[in-house]
């Protein structure tokens, strides 16, 4: 038995002057990589299985049993004591040399490329090449602008050839779209049959070169005008860490961060429109009053503070924990009703994505438990189910709060929309919603901007009831509060600590 | 307070004065009696510049007609004004593929310091000569594509020739 739980070694190796520890076995590349070490690599990802083939991470190992000729790192494997250097001269001019192979067939539109400011080749042009093209023959043209089907976009011209979106179509998803077809110059990557697994976008991501670019984001926005916002995608229960590219304009997209505990280095392509309605045109910017279906500007403090009782409040799944802790402490809790969003496709697709679309709902009933030490009860509190709603007859004034991500769902649009209609025509409805674009905004008396999941900090918990991270990026709406910051405003306003719930009696 | 105490003691202040004007009693003189003049009657005279004064800017265009630009942003992001607010999009052709469909610069921002065109890679972007630039309201300042590149002025609104077209910009060996 002791054989087989044999722990890992720990060794020493050295990279350049640099002493390494690291697994014995493991990959040698790798090892440098998370040290620290910037080592020029197409090919390599650590996502992937190795391949080998852009030649660009050799090293060259110094000792007597040592191999005469420079290999690549990434194809190789850590062992006790060997020491390998890629400073040499036979090292740099082997890389030199084959940078400079990479870039016989490229056809340098980096002007109109969306790779440009984050490509590898332009950055190792810069480190390792910065030689003039001593080619004599013309480029060998290939076909430009080919849609490949989902959200991707190929130019076979611009490609490399290091396979790691054919590797990934191939390991990760296993559907087999993309190939490599022809030999030698005319080598090129080629989509067997359109895109059609729920990860492509990630092969925009993996691509090193401008090869493939996601249709989403194509001439949208240079990268180089973008800050990278680290947060977390509240698109289902699994919680994904993702970065979202934005600037004062907007956001733009969104990419996956690596974080081996939840998601690798994947997100589906769901995930990737959860950036659209932060910046979009439909978003509140104050108040709005329903004047007989026309939206109009308000004052908020007004019409909080001559509410008719008694009032109730539907949340959706989407708050953060710090978020309902608040609100629980301001409502009792025969007044807190939550709206469950429906279940879609799948319950797991077997790589990331959920069925449960309600990303915080672990920690919505963690803290209901220790706000009113109760056990949550969906059957009677969820207001998508018929037994709840009927308890909101007697409501004269009723916060509904929108849940996020209400587009992206097809199911839950009309559902919501139906259960908005189903409450009772006399019933004061306040809407704190992020825009107001969602279906059913006709059947509101009130709009109130609060915001998005990208403007506020907080936690929330995913389906393996990990903590997550939202993080604050730029705010585009100025005047969203929080749900709790307006029910403090009831509280204020009613001059009673109980305000919500009898400051009428 | 007497700038210069000694000069005033002895001479009285008609040196000083004469001191002062000296250079403008010397251009009033050459300009009365000289036929060359220094100062142009301006609107009925016109100063001509060299042609490479700054002025307003110029976008070019392609044999076809439309626009050289390429929408590659280096104007913009050079620009120290931030001035030039560019709008790309797909185009049908796919050896163009990128190309604006708004090119905006606001003309009461732009310091007309050049590195916009210094910036360009394809001569999208030239600082022309014209200098003529006052108006009323600040809205008429912010100026788009057509007037950029098809104001009357241009060749009686046909535009000025950019010298890369997208024909040879493939050919350049690179």
């Amino acid at each position: 038995m002791s054989d087989i739980k044999k722990e890992k070694k720990i060794v020493t190796f050295k990279w350049n002057d640099q002493e390494i520890q690291a697994e014995e076995g493991s990959n040698l590349l790798k090892a440098a990589l998370d040290h620290g070490i910037e080592v020029a690599h197409y090919c390599y990802h650590p996502g992937l299985s190795v391949s080998g083939v852009c030649r660009m991470c050799m090293v060259e190992q110094i000792g007597d049993k040592a191999p005469p000729r420079p290999y690549p790192s990434c194809n190789a494997t850590v062992s006790e004591g060997i020491h390998v250097r890629n400073d040499t001269p036979k090292v740099t001019s082997a890389v030199q040399s084959t940078l400079e192979f990479h870039l016989v067939n490229h056809p340098l539109d980096c002007t109109i490329c969306d790779q440009a400011g984050e490509c590898k080749l332009q950055e190792y042009y810069m480190e390792h090449g910065a030689y003039d093209s001593s080619m004599v023959d013309k480029k060998v043209h290939k076909e430009k602008v080919q849609d490949i089907g989902r959200n991707v976009m190929l130019d076979a011209e611009r490609c490399i050839l290091c396979s790691r979106c054919v590797r990934f179509t191939a390991e990760i998803t296993k559907t087999h779209e993309l190939g490599i077809l022809n030999r030698g110059d005319h080598a090129e990557i080629t989509a067997i049959e359109p895109l059609k697994n729920d990860y492509a976008a990630n092969v925009v991501d993996i691509c090193p070169v401008g090869a493939l670019t996601s249709k989403d984001f194509r001439f949208n926005q240079r990268v180089w005008f973008l800050e990278d916002l680290e947060t977390t995608c509240l698109g289902c229960v699994t919680g994904c860490s993702v970065k979202i590219s934005q600037n004062h304009n907007g956001a733009f997209r969104v990419r996956p961060r690596e974080d081996q505990e939840v998601n690798g280095y994947w997100m589906c392509d769901e995930g990737r429109e959860i950036y659209k309605h932060l910046s979009s045109l439909g978003r509140l910017q104050f108040p709005l009053k329903n004047n007989s279906g026309l939206f109009i500007p308000t004052e908020s403090e007004q019409f909080l503070s001559t509410l008719p009782r008694p009032m109730a409040i539907i949340l959706s799944t989407h708050l953060t924990v710090e978020e309902y802790e608040a609100i629980f402490h301001l409502i009792p809790e025969d007044q807190v009703y939550f709206y469950r969003l429906p279940e879609e496709g799948p319950e797991f697709d077997s790589l990331l994505k959920r069925s449960d679309k309600n990303a915080n709902r672990l920690g919505l009933e963690k803290s209901y438990y220790k706000a009113y030490n109760n056990v949550l009860n969906w059957t009677t509190k969820d207001c998508s189910l018929a037994g709840a709603k009927e308890k909101l007859n007697s409501v004269k004034s009723c916060f509904i709060v929108v849940p996020e991500f209400l587009p992206h769902f097809i199911k839950a649009k009309n559902n919501f929309e139906n259960f908005l209609h189903s409450l009772p025509k006399e019933c004061l409805k306040i809407a704190l919603a992020y825009d107001d674009l969602f279906q059913g905004i006709n059947h509101c008396d009130y709009l109130l901007p609060v915001p998005t999941f990208a403007e506020k900090d907080g936690t929330f918990f995913n389906f393996k009831e990990q903590a997550r991270t939202l993080k604050k990026g730029i705010v585009y709406s100025q005047q969203a509060q929080s749900v709790p910051d307006y029910l403090a405003l009831i509280t204020k306003t009613t001059n009673n600590s109980k305000g919500f719930s009898h400051a009428a009696q | 307070m007497l700038l210069n105490k000694d000069l005033y003691q002895h001479h009285g202040y008609l040196k000083g004065l004469y001191l002062a004007l000296k250079i403008t009693l010397i251009n009033l003189l050459r300009n009365l009696f000289k036929k060359e003049r220094l100062t142009l009657n301006y609107p009925e005279e016109k100063y001509q510049y060299s042609d490479r004064f700054k002025g307003l800017h110029i976008l070019t265009i392609k044999e076809d007609g439309s626009l050289r630009c390429t929408s590659c942003m280096l104007c913009a992001t050079n620009c120290p004004a931030q001035c030039i607010h560019i709008v790309a999009s797909n185009h049908d052709d796919p050896s163009v593929e990128k190309a604006p469909v708004s090119f905006e610069i606001e003309l009461l921002r732009c310091v007309f310091c050049g590195f916009c065109a210094e910036a360009c890679p394809v001569d999208a972007i030239r600082l022309g000569g014209e200098y003529e630039l006052a108006g009323h309201f600040e809205r008429d300042w912010i100026v788009d594509q057509h007037f950029l590149a098809y104001r009357k002025s241009l060749n009686e609104g046909k535009g000025v020739l950019s010298v890369v077209e997208d024909k040879n910009r493939m050919k350049l060996k690179l």
